[in-house]
């Protein structure tokens, strides 16, 4: 990759006999905004740490800038940290939190002062100097958080779940707040959610992780419209992902044979007819007819439709048993009653084929 | 029956007041009789303060009284450095058998006072140190350390440990981060495991009575020997004093160790990850 600034290489790392990575790689671009994004466990704050140089890593190496950091200790990295529960000093006002950093590199006592005051005014929180972290609010705590590790100019800033502890609202507002924040500082983020709707919001690439590994890293359009993995498809968005086997290849279009009925989605390298594939279709891409439609031929049973506010949720039953949700704009009115046979369709490129058996 | 039910109700508070009391009552019976005028004896024949200037003016007994403050001063700071450095280490190393380790350090608050004693004794004059406030101080900061140990390892063990990571990303060094950020956070646990030290330095008389000199008694000795023979008319005013001090210290200590549990409460819970 051109103007890398931060690259991982075949990182693991096992606790107590449990492998927590197994053999991760990533490289990072001056000034880019990546997300791990992951379930809970899957070892993306593992990760972080290793960078940070607060966990060594079993294999693996860690470049900063093209140098090998990997034996650094974390004081000697460009790198700074948001950590998930901020981890303010409770014995230090704000600005001596603030400060910190710069009093360890003997910066003169005007000069913190004046760089605190700049900091404090960019995360919009001016005169908050003399408070106590406990007297901070939750947004607050992270505000100082951040500008607390953004003070010293990191190469690349680590941010762990740092709006993990916030209520929706505020969530929504810290997520624009903090993109601006890297868009201006032109810092290189890493950061680390298990919100997929945060991770596609905000991100330049998102990286997909699961049990230690990257299922797919790419774009937030990339991961979202093209999924390489069954649990990428699952994870990322909501939809429906149906089994089956590849019945042929006609030009750009794979028709695939399901338990359910047969269904179209545009070819992927790696699709052979004969073998098994999953097409994933994200919930608001799926469609409904009272006729067969488009070449395809899923008949299903309308089970409910549910208000959940800007979104219709129909629920529908296939002939297997098989349960899937369409969400949709449509006023109730207008749609078939539950009860109803229908057959579901779809646009033949919404849809993303994930060619190869289940893992 | 309602009668009854009335009557149960009570009953909690009242064992808890009589529960109360057997503790209390003989400590307050002392306190008031220090201000009797009748030196000796349990009949009240009027009040006075006398035995207080009376006390002070004693110069033995404020002698005794100087070498009890010097010793527990002494041995509370040798405990504080030692005890506190030894939960840092039981806290943070990986040795094996640190459980035992552990039981070992805070053996001492278990084994008989007059076994430590004797042992201490022998050990002194089998090293050839001879008996006096060098002795003595040795003597309070063995059974000091456990305190100390126990408080502060409790303290480190419930501390997060991202603070000082959060100081190491900043940039600071090992030894800088624990001096900046791990110790200003136990002090509280330190300074409270001090004080209950020293108020257990303060009244000790057993390990004392077998390592202290003759010319060197601390004051609960002077005041032990004193009994044997002939009770003083200050005795109940000494031992008021005693008590106050004391309570101060454990009162202290408590209250300090509870401020310093309930800001750590309100920085926020501390969610697990990996």
């Amino acid at each position: 990759m051109e103007n890398c600034l931060l690259r991982v290489e075949n990182l693991t790392k096992s606790f107590e006999g449990t492998s927590v990575l197994r053999g991760l790689s990533l490289s990072v671009a001056q000034g880019e905004f990546v997300t791990l994004l992951g379930p809970s466990g899957c070892g993306k704050t593992t990760t972080l740490r290793i960078i940070a140089g607060l966990t060594a890593p079993d294999q693996g190496r860690v470049f900063l800038d093209g140098r090998d950091v990997t034996s650094l200790p974390p004081e000697q990295r460009p790198v700074n940290t948001v950590f998930q529960n901020y981890a303010l000093f409770p014995h230090m006002n704000v600005g001596r939190n603030i400060g910190y950093g710069l009093r360890l590199q003997r910066t003169p006592r005007g000069e913190i002062a004046r760089r605190v005051k700049e900091m404090l005014e960019l995360v919009q929180l001016p005169g908050f100097e003399n408070r106590m972290p406990q007297q901070l609010s939750g947004g607050q705590r992270q505000r100082v958080a951040i500008a607390r590790a953004v003070v010293l100019g990191p190469k690349v800033l680590l941010l762990d779940e740092p709006l993990g502890a916030l209520d929706l609202k505020l969530r929504q507002q810290m997520q624009g707040e903090l993109k601006q924040l890297q868009k201006r500082l032109g810092i290189t983020f890493v950061y680390i959610t298990h919100d997929q709707e945060e991770a596609l919001n905000m991100s330049d690439r998102i990286a997909v992780m699961n049990q230690g590994q990257f299922e797919q890293v790419g774009t937030p359009e990339q991961v979202y419209e093209r999924p390489q993995t069954r649990f990428v498809a699952g994870f990322v968005g909501e939809g429906s992902l149906f089994e089956g086997v590849v019945e042929a290849i006609e030009g750009e279009t794979v028709r695939l044979r399901a338990p359910s009925g047969l269904m179209l989605a545009p070819l992927r390298p790696g699709a052979q007819v004969g073998q098994p594939a999953a097409v994933s279709v994200h919930a608001e891409r799926l469609r409904y007819a009272a006729q067969p439609h488009n070449g395809f031929h899923l008949p299903a049973r309308v089970k409910s439709h549910r208000f959940a506010g800007s979104l219709l949720r129909t629920e529908l039953e296939l002939s297997t048993g098989e349960i899937v949700h369409a969400s949709g704009l449509e006023p109730v009115s207008s749609l078939p009653p539950p009860g109803c046979q229908v057959y579901l369709y779809w646009a033949r490129a919404s849809a993303a084929l994930i060619p190869g058996d289940k893992p | 029956m309602k009668l009854l039910r009335r009557a149960a109700r009570l009953i909690p508070g009242f064992y808890l007041l009589l529960t109360l009391a057997f503790i209390y009552l003989p400590v307050l019976v002392v306190i008031a009789f220090s201000f009797n005028q009748q030196p000796k004896g349990l009949m009240w024949t009027g009040f006075t303060t006398q035995w207080y200037p009376q006390l002070f003016a004693n110069r033995q007994i404020m002698e005794s009284f100087m070498n009890s403050l010097v010793v527990a001063l002494w041995s509370c700071l040798i405990a504080a450095v030692v005890g506190s450095v030894g939960a840092v280490g039981l806290c943070r190393g990986k040795l094996r058998g640190n459980a035992l380790l552990e039981g070992a350090a805070t053996l001492p608050i278990m084994v008989p006072e007059i076994v430590l004693g004797l042992a201490l004794m022998t050990t002194f004059s089998l090293v050839g140190i001879p008996r006096g406030m060098l002795t003595l101080v040795l003597s309070h900061s063995a059974f000091c350390i456990p305190y100390i140990l126990l408080i502060v390892r409790a303290r480190l063990a419930g501390l997060d440990p991202a603070y000082e990571e959060a100081a190491r990303d900043l940039g600071a060094g090992p030894l800088r981060a624990f001096w900046d950020v791990t110790v200003p956070l136990i002090a509280p646990a330190i300074l409270s495991g001090v004080l209950l030290a020293f108020a257990m330095s303060l009244d000790d008389v057993v390990i004392s009575y077998y390592v202290s000199g003759a010319e060197s008694p601390t004051f609960p000795v002077y005041v032990y020997s004193k009994l044997k023979t002939d009770v003083p008319p200050t005795i109940n005013a000494m031992a008021t004093v005693t008590l106050g001090v004391t309570f101060l210290a454990v009162a202290l200590s408590r209250l300090i160790n509870f401020r310093g549990e309930k800001k750590e409460e309100q920085n926020g819970p501390v969610p697990a990850n990996l």
